[in-house]
């Protein structure tokens, strides 16, 4: 009947011999004597023997961090409790109180500071502290400033309500269905429908005519039932049915918009509605939901929020062995191996189905596993039940070496920060490796049970998208193909020769209605290859691009291998005689290929046709664009300025001719 | 569901559960914080309506019940949430 499963590491409970309860003990003991630095000290060895600490020991020891005085690893500490499953009310209570003490400097390491203004129909007041702890969670330190419920119609409309007068660079709205005013419309239900949307709109139009800030709406949850039953579904005008209109149309018209959008109905669902709704929270507090589904939501707007400013997982890193199919391949051998037929084979082939189909719309993949890399290979070249192929993969590193080592060669090969990556794997003691080992990539808790494997990554919020072009379909096979790429440079001699048989065309092209979301998109996730670093939403390029001071275009890249799509964008504006670079940016997908001096002599072009004397560009630098400190220099720019903290300014000539880029074909569209 | 009211002096003989002092710890984020059973809202800095919520969710988590709409009107001390934690409470 069962087979006997070889575990990496020891099973669930031998987790908790008594060294490390004791050492939990005396943790608790010396923060209650008042020594957090012995605490401390506890919780590290806790650590180091191998402890994993449940939710609730993640306070604990945020708390001993945070009074010893260490406060970013109180908030690392912290922000762990958000994806826990025994994270309770309390436990997120408690959370965001000690989140609260914490100082300014323990947010140092988070990668956005931003204002948001939650603007809602109930009373928001703890959702508004949980959104900050799940934010912090997401990279994001905010400083949530809530209106008074119930001002959600009058506050957008009035330009000199409170709502602008905070500046806020988010604005999230929290509708619940009971503010709709939806009734039964059988006489006219499109026409109720048209009415409903627009007044929802009218909030989004008043935002964007007075203030630049993105804008996340919460959609509706719905209640579960309806005057007309069962039937309801099926008769046009009925309640259920126009909630469930009026749902979708604020989905498509967020979409439409550029407008972040949280399916609300989806979580609650997902949570049970029994659960998600609260009438008794409603008459007493005004509060649209029950306390255990006010985390659920924060996450979730969180996680969205975190999409809108580019700070998405885009790679998955899979383990194998136990992961993608039961048993070790190593010792059990294609036969031995469990995939397909029987419970558990099943639940990996779906679990790999689930991985395909995020491939499929964009997410990279990489395999990241103890192995020969022969053996590892064979499944996906020899075992018919396999759904994943090689193919699939961007990258394959299959070593005896530390997880962390060979994620961290992951990230270099493909260009990929670590602050982009998720770590997929069965073992808890590999996952806590990588976690401690690198703070900054992602790490998935799966079940114990591979039956939950697909579940726990489809429920996984932190793959999202603020948008989807073309370049995301094609993003993974872009990625695959430069795997490809790379060999072709180790087999070719010359560099010279290696480009010229990538045979790379650009095809420099001006913003349009179909580009303009890739080019939003690269404006706010591009952090390597960028000289600015300035962010802008839609509303803020659609501006620019109505400006006759300003030249803006993007390039395309496609080689030999691949098509890589829209890689750049480049912002000059005119500021008397000189063209000013107010932007560049390339995705790190194309570093190296030189096509930023195709981008340079376009702008020096440009500057000609303005009849300016000159191009100047700035180096900012962030913790991130080191790579181009000294590109301006390479393309012969001469140095002009520079600033404490090592801001430098470049200038040259128009007319200055530089080395021809021949190797690169350069087309207009 | 409607509970007696204790007089002043029966009231100080109720004992606070342990766990109930600990939510107090956590809401109000005083670790020293003393509870009576007449101790109310105004004798706590930060009870608020606000933390008023708060405090009710921990509780009803913690002690597996939910307290009824007019229970929760009911309530002007910690002696109150006292007694009803004891006739709902697991």
């Amino acid at each position: 009947m069962g087979t006997v499963r070889k575990l990496k590491g020891p099973r669930k409970e031998e987790q908790l011999v008594p060294d490390k309860a004791e050492l939990l003990g005396q943790a608790r003991e010396a923060m209650n004597t008042g020594s957090p630095a012995a605490a401390v000290r506890c919780y590290e060895e806790f650590r180091a023997v191998g402890g994993i600490f449940s939710a609730g020991e993640h306070v604990s020891a945020a708390k001993a961090y945070a009074a010893a005085g260490s406060d970013a690893l109180a908030l690392r500490h912290l922000v762990r409790i958000v994806d826990r499953h025994d994270s309770t009310y309390a436990t997120w209570l408690a959370a965001s109180r000690t989140l609260d003490t914490l100082p300014e400097s323990a947010f140092e390491s988070l990668s956005r500071r931003l204002t948001v203004v939650v603007l809602s129909t109930w009373n928001t007041r703890e959702y508004a502290q949980f959104l900050r702890l799940a934010a912090a969670r997401c990279g994001i330190a905010v400083s949530v400033l809530e209106t008074p419920y119930g001002q959600y119609f009058n506050f957008p409309l009035d330009s000199t309500s409170e709502l602008y007068a905070h500046e806020p660079d988010v604005v999230v709205l929290c509708p619940d269905h009971r503010a709709t005013g939806v009734k039964v419309s059988l006489e006219s239900p499109e026409g109720a429908l048209h009415y409903h949307v627009q007044r929802w709109q009218l909030v989004w139009d008043a935002i964007r005519r007075h203030s630049g800030a993105t804008i996340i709406q919460l959609g509706l949850a719905l209640p579960a039932f309806d005057e007309f039953g069962h039937l309801g579904g099926g008769i046009a005008g009925s309640k259920s049915q126009m909630l469930r209109d009026l749902n979708l149309a604020l989905a498509r018209e967020a979409r439409a918009r550029d407008i972040g959008f949280v399916d609300t109905d989806a979580i609650a669902a997902q949570f049970g509605k029994a659960a998600w709704f609260d009438d008794r929270n409603w008459y007493w507090a005004k509060i649209a939901l029950s306390s255990r589904a006010l985390p659920v939501l924060a996450r979730h707007s969180a996680a969205v929020l975190a999409a809108r400013m580019g700070l998405s997982r885009r790679c998955i890193v899979l383990d194998l062995d136990n992961t993608l199919w039961g048993g070790v391949i190593g010792d059990d051998g294609l036969a031995g191996i469990r995939l397909g037929g029987g419970p558990d084979g099943e639940a990996y082939q779906e679990f790999q189905r689930t991985i395909k189909a995020l491939s499929d719309r964009g997410v990279i993949l990489a395999v990241c596993s103890k192995n020969d890399p022969k053996i590892a290979r064979e499944p996906f070249l020899q075992h018919p039940e396999m759904i994943l192929g090689l193919e699939d993969f961007a990258v394959f590193e299959a070593t005896w070496e530390p997880k962390s080592a060979a994620i961290q060669r992951v990230a270099q090969l493909l260009d990929l920060g670590l602050s982009s990556l998720t770590f997929v794997d069965d073992n808890p003691y590999e996952r806590e490796q990588v976690r401690t080992a690198l703070p900054d990539v992602d790490v998935l808790d799966l079940p114990d049970d591979p039956a939950g494997f697909a579940a726990a990554l489809a429920a996984y919020p932190y793959l999202e998208l603020s948008s989807f072009t073309a370049e995301d379909r094609e993003r993974g096979r872009q990625y695959r193909a430069r795997g490809a790429a790379r060999q072709l440079k180790e087999e070719t001699t010359s560099l010279a020769e290696y480009r010229s048989q990538l045979n790379m065309v650009a095809t420099l092209s001006p913003v349009d209605p179909i580009n303009l979301d890739r080019a939003v998109q690269l404006i706010n996730k591009t952090n390597q290859f960028n000289l600015t670093t300035r962010r802008r939403n839609r509303e803020e390029v659609v501006q620019l691009l109505a400006r006759d001071d300003v030249e803006i275009f993007l390039s395309r890249l496609r080689d030999c291998f691949a098509d890589h799509g829209i890689v750049v964008v480049a912002i000059g504006i005119q500021d008397g005689t000189s063209l000013e670079i107010d932007t560049l940016l390339m995705s790190c997908r194309v570093i190296g290929r030189e096509l930023e001096r195709v981008v340079i002599d376009e702008m020096v072009e440009r500057a000609r046709r303005r009849g300016c004397t000159e191009v100047r560009g700035w180096y900012l630098p962030t913790e991130r664009n080191a790579l181009v400190a000294d590109l301006y220099a390479r393309a012969g720019f001469q140095l002009v300025d520079s600033l404490e903290g090592g801001a430098t300014c470049w200038q040259q000539a128009v007319g200055r001719t530089s080395d021809v880029i021949d190797f690169i074909k350069v087309e207009r569209s | 569901v409607e509970h007696e009211r204790p007089e002043e002096a029966v009231m100080n003989d109720i004992k606070i559960d342990e766990k109930l002092v600990e939510i107090f710890h956590t809401v109000f984020e005083k670790d020293d914080l003393r509870l009576t059973a007449s101790t109310t809202a105004a004798d706590v800095e930060g009870w608020d309506s606000v933390a008023h919520i708060t405090l009710i969710f921990a509780i009803e988590e913690e002690f597996g019940f939910q307290f009824s709409t007019s229970e929760l009107e009911n309530i002007r001390n910690v002696g109150d949430l006292q007694i009803v934690i004891e006739e709902r409470g697991r």
